[in-house]
């Protein structure tokens, strides 16, 4: 069964469209108040183009898709072509959504933008009056509503804006008055940033939009000008954005994400549901380094991060290490927005932890103790440790990202750190060893975080593995019966109604399930791989995929993902990436 | 079109019959919708060896319990199939997706076979946005 995160963006195509068609809309209001006729001629253009989308969609789709998108193309294509007589506006807009966008495949196939399409297609038969709009002042607020659409191709966007101003103050003609009515900003943040159709290419898209907003002023027919500097532009930008680039390279995401329930000394409630805690022969003295190891291996510790791996192996795999110096770090940053139980271990366990340091110091002789909380977790750090500050952001605590952060030591995703020296240990982990190795007590038991998020509360739960999930939830009179199981928030799957916990189990949550609509209609805003801390080419790879062939997005090395769940939250067409991305890594290893 | 109610859902659970990859992202649909409305469901496909997001049960007998309700989407052949075993296994109502899976005839093989059935959209009663207003048009909600 596939994962998700259970937190998403609120966000998706549909809104950031709609926002797009409001602010073309008030576009048209001052036309509209000195010509009310125009009020239907909008009309009338917006609706054909909303049935001939649905049919088109009704028929590709085989279901209703939302037509926002072609609203927008209708509101472009009005604000240009306004004193085009209204059948040649009719014909515009069909060809602008037939031969513009579905002739390719539809929203986010299409290589071209559909109004310009229509732009050229009109131009054939009538001379498009330019500038498109009279200036008013009820354009400047406008203007500043259009701004924020720059973040989705801003090199483009400004690019096109510095070139048409540039033209201006070239040709002597620049003045707030120019400014408005030729719609700079109307064209660089509403046409040139299209991100289906212009490339995220920060060098194409700057050059690009340059020569088009500065060579179109330049010619008597402006629209058409412009209309096919776009068109040449989109034309390079699909040619660009199939050149065989297979990653995505730029620094690791910053991605901030709040916890669901933030964590509170004394009010997040600590919940033992362990009874009859195992009987423990308490040595007096500290083993020697091999019965640390023999006890640490033979009483089960394992990763308690999510990982689940015997840490015996970790451990030994760090002493046969030919590295010169060795380092242990103790990941207690717990950057998944669910989890809450590392907090309470680092301010309720610090003797263990501790202690667990010094059993593996008994065994491995460290260069560098580590311990990595997150900014502003501030602990008081124990004796022959180092406090590293992480800052908050997701997915910090990821092992490779944590040791390049800590140590400055750069491992590919095919290395594996204790054979390289650096033992990551989860602080929980810790204790266990310290559990193991000194008390010699099986792991049988272990920390989860349960939120129920409907009541907004959570618990810190010790828990013995195999424990039922339904008596945990019964137990804590969690509010909903929708239970996701799982690492963290970031990487939960749906509770069938038979398991128990298990080594991999970090997190149960309660509540509703996160809305995934998985849009056939993908945008190219390209926040998947701008997200994604292996810079994998996710959408590309959901694209093989769902055409059923996750053999073939090999070349995109799917392998590298971590599953960390950040391209499904962010992703505006509401599509589970990590899942699709997941089924070409399992595609891949076998 | 008659009203659909949380009493339908006999226990607060349904069969869903018919979840399957090629429309995943309306099954989907569906399954939050009764799931976040308090309704478990049980997925059940018996051909799709799917990638799903949630736990879809390949036959009737895998089910750790078996609702009394059920939702169909499957085409009208294969929906007739259904009919029989699910009244077998002790389903007492069946929720249709549209006319075009449940046919008269089907509707009155139900009704012989003691199976009380309705013919609606569930995103009509349990959607939000526009599937509310289609409901509440379409009388499946108050
Ligand atoms: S592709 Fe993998 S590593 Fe990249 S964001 Fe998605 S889940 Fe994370
Ligand atoms: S798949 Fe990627 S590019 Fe497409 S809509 Fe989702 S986040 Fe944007």
């Amino acid at each position: 069964m596939n994962t998700f995160p259970l937190i998403r963006t609120k966000l998706s195509n549909e809104h950031i469209m709609a926002g797009v068609f409001a602010v073309l809309v008030l576009y048209m209001l001052p036309s509209w108040i000195d010509d009310p006729e125009k009020i239907m001629s909008f009309a009338a253009v917006l609706a054909v183009s909303l049935v001939l989308d649905s049919v088109i969609n009704h028929i590709r789709f085989k279901k209703t898709v939302c037509s926002v998108s072609a609203a927008v193309t209708a509101g472009i294509y009005f604000n240009l072509a306004a004193g085009v007589p209204l059948w040649g506006q009719l014909l515009g807009i069909t060809a602008a959504l037939v031969v513009g966008k579905h002739i390719w495949g539809g929203t986010g196939k299409n290589i071209f933008n559909p109004a310009m399409v229509g732009i050229l297609f009109t131009s054939v038969f009538f001379n498009i009056s330019y500038p498109s709009f009279n200036y008013s002042w009820l354009l400047l607020p406008v203007l500043l509503l259009s701004l924020p659409f720059i973040s989705f191709r801003p090199f483009a966007s400004l690019g096109f804006i510095a070139g048409m101003t540039a033209a201006m103050i070239f040709n002597q003609d620049f003045s707030l008055h120019n400014f408005v009515s030729w719609g700079v900003v109307f064209w660089g943040c509403l046409v040139l940033t299209d991100p289906v159709t212009v490339s995220l290419n920060p060098v194409l898209g700057l050059a690009g939009s340059i020569a088009v907003g500065f060579a179109g002023l330049q010619f008597s027919n402006i629209t058409l000008a412009l209309a096919v500097g776009v068109v040449t532009l989109n034309l390079l930008s699909a040619i660009a954005d199939r050149l065989p680039k297979r990653e995505n390279r730029r620094a690791v995401p910053k991605m901030t994400i709040k916890k669901i329930i933030p964590y509170q000394e004394g009010i997040t409630t600590f919940v033992d549901l362990t009874e009859n805690e195992a009987a423990v022969d308490q040595t007096a003295a500290l083993p020697d380094k091999v019965e640390i190891l023999k006890r640490i291996g033979v009483n089960g510790v394992f990763g308690m991060g999510g990982a689940a791996f015997p840490t015996i192996n970790k451990i030994t795999a760090t002493v046969d290490s030919k590295e010169a110096s060795k380092h242990l770090i103790i990941n207690a940053v717990e950057c998944d927005p669910g989890l809450l139980h590392d907090n309470w271990i680092i301010r309720h366990k610090m003797d263990e932890i501790s202690k667990g340091v010094d059993i593996l110091k008994r065994c491995i002789e460290f260069e560098s103790v580590t311990l990595a909380i997150k900014a502003g977790n501030m602990v008081e750090c124990p004796q022959g440790m180092k406090l590293f500050e992480v800052p908050d952001y997701y997915p910090a605590g990821a092992e490779r990202i944590l040791i390049n952060r800590v140590l400055g030591k750069k491992l590919s995703y095919k290395d594996i750190p204790s054979k390289k020296g650096v033992l990551v240990l989860n602080v929980q982990t810790v204790w266990a060893i310290y559990e193991a190795a000194v008390k010699n007590k099986k792991i049988d038991s272990r920390l989860i975080t349960v939120a129920d998020m409907r009541n907004k509360s959570s618990y810190i739960v010790k828990v013995r593995l195999g424990e039922s999930i339904q008596r945990i939830a019964d137990e804590l009179k969690l509010s909903s019966i929708n239970l996701f199981i799982g690492g963290g928030a970031m990487q939960c799957r749906n509770y069938t109604g038979d398991e128990t916990v298990d080594n991999t189990i970090n997190f149960i949550a309660s509540g509703s399930f996160p809305r995934y609509k998985e849009s056939p209609q993908c945008s190219r805003c390209g926040f998947c791989r701008a997200n994604c801390p292996e810079g994998l080419m996710v959408d590309r790879i959901a694209q093989i995929v769902d055409r059923g062939d996750a053999a073939a997005a090999k070349r995109y090395k799917p392998e590298k993902c971590m599953q960390c769940g950040s391209c499904s939250r962010v992703c505006l067409a509401g599509r589970n990436l990590s899942a699709r991305v997941n089924a070409a890594k399992a595609t891949v290893r076998s | 079109m008659v009203r659909l109610t949380m009493e339908f859902f006999e226990g607060n659970q349904v069969l869903f019959i018919g979840y399957s990859e090629k429309y995943q992202a309306f099954c989907k649909q569906v399954y939050q919708a009764f799931s976040n409305n308090g309704i478990k469901v049980y997925p059940v496909n018996n051909k799709d060896k799917g990638n799903f997001d949630v736990k879809v049960y390949k036959s009737l007998e895998d089910l750790p319990q078996i609702p009394r309700t059920a939702y169909v989407l499957l085409n009208r052949k294969s929906a007739g199939k259904a009919v029989k075993e699910l009244a077998e296994k002790g389903v007492r109502r069946i929720l249709f997706q549209n006319t075009k899976n449940a046919d008269q005839s089907l509707l009155e093989e139900c009704s012989r076979l003691g199976i009380e059935t309705i013919v609606a959209c569930p995103m009509m009663r349990f959607g939000t946005g526009f599937h509310k207003i289609h409901g509440f048009f379409a009388g499946v909600r108050k």
